[in-house]
């Protein structure tokens, strides 16, 4: 069983999540701004905590920022806007995906982010491609680079691949995959990469 | 019907002038003749200097007829000129006067004509240099003519009692000024914050109140409302989020374009992901072409959500993904020219080329350019 709070300042959003949700996953808290998510995240330490990016009393990266990361976040977002997406994740969510997600799609990176994994949408491993391609290759620091093998499944996602699938194609194991991948969200959060730093200022995120 | 006539306003002549434009804008107003006004300012000049010192102060009253960039360098030449001028000039008691006042003027006359008000806002460095250099020549003109007659000790203090009244005016007008900066600043953010609401009523009118109109009109066709929604939704997104291209000059423009015709026509989704972009010669657009044509065979077959990727470096790749049940290649008979000539074909003639894997669980139609 999962326990999920969800932060959304749209009734109809949480309502919509709320009914799409599988039996293992339980809501036992809900929010509409970043007072009320940082009292119910305290009382309920809920395994994870779905966050809309964009809410009243100011974003998400507030929320982030209050909880000092001890929870495991999943932003959601209406906006695939790059600097939302790299903004959050740099501070310390787990997974980004967009409203327009499935609902089974949705519980299955719910499980992922609870199981401590990484949960990218083709859009954001398109954005890490672009933020680590280019003058990237010269660089020293291990943080500032993705390895050849990281970098093939940073493509696979951004080809719309599953874990499952991009794992069948690189020969190895899903387990393999989700290391590459939490690989890289380490790489994401704490690499000083310019480019990161600034679509992460586009939105006050750094 | 009104009865006055508005008076005609006095503008200084910039075509055919000789220094700026005075006598002759004085002139064309008062329907003299030029060569009488230009006599009087002579005459008057030897009148004590009264001539220049009207001169210059009607320069700083008067707006030019034209704008013209030589504008300061004659205005700077003529206050050369009656500085020099005075100073070979043998003292009078009439000089004693006519020069402070010549300078004074001429001060006043910087100031004026060169620092407009509503330019003050602006770190210019003309218009600071301008201000400081008028306020300057004013400064030493009330020196001069306090100091009349006044030893050189007595006109240093003078001076010195003059910068420390101006400094004492600055540092009393200090609060006055910073707040009307501070209403000047916020005034322009207020501007440029309703031209931004208005942008945004202009953009929710034009798609938004339209699209909803139509879904209310179609509310008994599920399909169609679906697709105005879609579409609806694509148009706002794009209008925040993305960077607007040209669809017809760079790649990840041109595939946004064609993925959004394909959703229009067909109950899909299309996700496009570009990673770096490219400027699109013509084998960029047949590429293009090819990856619209695979989209579209993918919205025709499979359905669903469809994912393409692109990445541009080393030449072009674009990947088109489906979540169908596959095909057979062998059994796609050979008059359906979809994929043999529109996406096969097409690559092959750009030194590219196309494979496609198909299997029970969708289909990826894989493009590549080589580097141009």
């Amino acid at each position: 069983m999962i326990r999920l709070v969800i932060v959304d300042d749209h009734e109809m959003v949480r309502a919509g999540i709320r009914g799409g949700l599988p039996a293992d996953i339980e809501v036992i808290g809900e929010a509409a701004d970043v007072a009320g998510a940082v009292k119910v995240i305290a009382n309920t330490e809920p395994d994870v905590v779905l966050l809309d990016v964009h809410l009243p009393g100011g974003n998400a990266a507030e929320v982030l920022r209050q909880c000092h990361g001890e929870y495991r976040f999943l932003a959601l977002s209406v906006s695939d806007a790059s600097e939302d997406v790299i903004g959050v994740v740099r501070l310390g969510a787990r997974g980004y995906v967009t409203k327009d997600i499935t609902a089974d799609a949705l519980a299955s990176a719910i499980r992922q982010v609870a199981d401590g994994d990484a949960v990218f949408s083709p859009r954001l491993a398109g954005f890490v491609l672009d933020a680590f391609t280019g003058a990237a290759a010269q660089t020293d620091d291990e943080l500032d680079r993705l390895t050849a093998r990281e970098r093939d499944v940073m493509r696979l996602i951004a080809r719309g691949y599953t874990y499952r699938e991009a794992a069948e194609e690189l020969y190895v194991s899903v387990k393999t995959v989700e290391t590459h991948m939490s690989a890289v969200l380490r790489k994401l959060q704490l690499s000083n990469r310019r480019e990161l730093a600034r679509w992460a200022q586009g939105r006050g995120l750094d | 019907m009104s009865t006055v006539a508005a008076a005609p306003r006095a503008y200084r002549e910039t075509r055919g002038r000789w220094i700026g434009g005075v006598a002759a804008g004085l002139a064309d107003h008062l329907g003299w003749p030029l060569g009488a006004v230009r006599a009087a300012f002579v005459v008057l000049t030897f009148l004590g200097g009264i001539g220049v010192v009207a001169y210059a102060a009607y320069w700083a009253v008067l707006p030019a007829r034209e704008d013209d960039q030589s504008d300061t360098a004659r205005l700077l030449a003529f206050a050369a000129l009656v500085i020099g001028g005075f100073l070979i000039v043998p003292a009078n008691p009439w000089m004693q006067i006519g020069l402070p006042l010549a300078v004074i003027a001429l001060g006043a006359t910087v100031v004026w004509t060169r620092v407009q008000p509503a330019r003050r806002l602006r770190a210019d460095g003309m218009q600071w240099t301008a201000l400081l250099l008028g306020l300057l020549l004013v400064l030493l003109g009330i020196v001069g003519l306090a100091a009349t007659g006044l030893e050189l000790q007595s006109l240093l203090s003078a001076a010195a009692v003059g910068i420390l009244l101006l400094v004492g005016v600055a540092l009393i007008a200090m609060p006055w000024v910073v707040s009307l900066y501070r209403e000047l600043t916020a005034e322009r953010q207020e501007r440029i914050r309703s031209q931004t609401r208005a942008e945004l009523a202009t953009q929710v009118h034009d798609s938004v109140l339209q699209t909803l109109t139509l879904i209310r009109r179609h509310a008994d066709d599920p399909d169609r409302v679906v697709r105005l929604a879609r579409a609806e939704e694509r148009h706002l997104r794009s209008w925040l989020y993305e960077p607007t291209g040209d669809p017809s000059q760079t790649l990840a423009a041109a595939l946004a374009r064609a993925a959004a015709r394909v959703e229009e026509d067909y109950p899909v989704t299309v996700e496009v992901v570009c990673v770096g972009d490219a400027a699109l010669d013509e084998s960029g657009r047949a590429l293009v072409s090819a990856t619209a044509e695979a989209v579209l065979n993918a919205a025709k077959h499979a359905g669903g959500q469809i994912s393409v990727y692109a990445e541009a470096g080393d030449g072009i790749r674009v990947y088109v993904r489906d979540r169908g049940t596959g095909f057979d290649p062998d059994t796609v008979p050979p008059d359906r020219r979809g994929i043999a000539e529109s996406i096969r074909g097409r690559m092959q003639r750009t030194g590219g080329g196309a494979q496609i894997r198909t299997s029970e669980r969708g289909t990826e139609v894989s493009l590549w350019l080589p580097e141009a």
